[in-house]
């Protein structure tokens, strides 16, 4: 065996179902051998038990209960249909969603019965998730969409890729956030504040504005 | 809300007869459970169990996954739950053809992970970010020694360009076999094993700066 070939293959002599066994027992021969091959072989040990290490103290580390309790959350809220009915029509409609979101529902409201306190207290102590957030925007702007204005990224990239789901929400932005964000507004009025659209991702972030007219 | 927004700015086989998955593929599979795909359509009926069942089955491993790849624990529950929102929005995104449903979710987290450290990139500095874990190891010196170097791996880990840690993650830490790795990056195994190869180099190279390599835990 060469260098080069031992250098190519060094990082799976410990790697299940790589290497035939008579290539790996060339390699470790060649190891024997070879000063330069043999310093491979102990730096890829190594970084192995290095990264062990590392697998270790973070296999200790878990997805907590709130993940759970958050998703469950979300699908509480598209139950209610508030966030169903507030996404954009560019997004292509296709999903079974009605049914998961119903019988989301029916779970929550079953726990509900048997844990009213854990319930009365997770709203408090939950994340930043989209769903509370989601009901709240929802419920003050509803599904106001009928501006005619195009929606401007915000963002780099793609706009609505890998998106679960949207909400316009309308508010009035200061004239000078509109500047900052690049968009030039010229109207007859004198407010300080323009009304727009964004459009937010279920995280909560803005993806892209729209003027109203 | 609205000025936070503004501001913030192969190889892979279904649920049974993974025999030829890596382990940590087979751990997430073989519970003896439905498949993947009986899984998928009882979830777009809207069965709450089967999403126990699921999240049960995958929220672990793509916890650490995310883990592994930011160095933050907010940073792993906002992705784990958005994959698996992901998922549940839209489960006709998979498609069996192109792999199995793990390589396909560690796909997705990928992508939820990128998108969210570009976004975070200019407010977190990634040096900081091992410090949010906090073993719960004893005091002993060699557990202290233990812990330090594993700062310093993992310090180094975030310190890859992306390409290469992906590679060492999925590979190495996450213990996927190249075609699983190749599935979840969308790239051939042989993209893999180059990434792989020059991501562990390049890793060498930081810790003996850094000095991981000099002292002897055991």
């Amino acid at each position: 065996m060469k260098c080069e070939d031992f250098a190519g293959i060094v990082a799976d002599l410990n790697r299940e179902g790589v290497l035939h066994s008579l290539e790996r027992t060339r390699a470790l021969e060649h190891a024997g051998d070879c000063a330069r091959c043999t310093q491979r072989l102990e730096e890829a040990r190594g970084i192995e038990a290095a990264l062990s290490d590392l697998v270790l103290e973070t296999d200790a580390v878990g997805a907590p209960e709130s993940v759970r309790q958050a998703i469950l959350r979300e699908l509480g809220a598209r139950a209610s249909g508030t966030a169903a009915a507030s996404r954009p029509p560019r997004v292509t409609e296709r999903r079974p969603l009605w049914a998961w979101a119903t019988a989301t529902a029916a779970a929550l409201a079953v726990t509900a019965l048997v844990s009213s306190v854990l319930l009365r207290n997770a709203p408090g102590s939950s994340r930043d998730v989209a769903a509370p957030t989601a009901r709240t925007v929802a419920s003050d702007a509803a599904v106001r969409t009928e501006g005619d204005g195009e929606f401007v990224p915000l963002q780099y990239g793609d706009l609505l890729a890998d998106s679960d789901s949207f909400l316009i929400v309308r508010v009035r932005l200061d004239r000078s956030r509109l500047a900052d964000l690049g968009l030039s507004v010229v109207t007859a009025s004198d407010a300080d504040t323009v009304p727009a659209d964004l459009l937010l991702g279920q995280d909560g972030i803005a993806r892209a504005i729209r003027l109203v007219e | 809300m609205t000025s936070l927004a503004l501001d913030g700015g192969s190889a892979l086989h279904g649920t049974r007869g993974a025999e030829r998955a890596s382990p940590i593929v087979r751990e997430m599979v073989e519970d003896g459970g439905p498949t993947d795909e009986e899984l998928l359509a009882l979830l777009e009926t809207g069965d709450v169990v089967a999403f126990g069942r699921f999240y049960d089955r995958f929220h672990e491993s793509l916890f650490r996954f995310a883990l592994r790849m930011s160095g933050s624990t907010s940073v792993a529950e906002d992705v784990t739950q958005e994959v698996f929102l992901a998922l549940l929005d839209r489960p006709s995104r998979f498609d069996r053809a192109r792999g199995g449903l793990a390589p396909y979710l560690y796909g997705v987290a990928r992508n939820k992970l990128l998108r969210r450290l570009e976004r975070d990139r200019p407010y977190v500095p990634v040096e900081l970010a091992p410090e949010e874990i906090v073993p719960a190891s004893s005091a002993a010196l060699s557990g202290l020694i233990r812990r330090e170097r594993t700062g310093l791996v993992w310090k180094a880990l975030l310190s890859l360009p992306i390409h290469y840690r992906e590679a060492v993650v999925l590979c190495d830490l996450q213990r996927l076999s190249y075609a699983e790795a190749a599935a979840s990056l969308a790239c051939p195994v042989g993209t893999v094993r180059s990434r792989l190869h020059r991501g562990r180099e390049v890793l060498a190279e930081k810790l003996a700066a850094g000095g991981a390599f000099g002292r002897k835990v055991d």
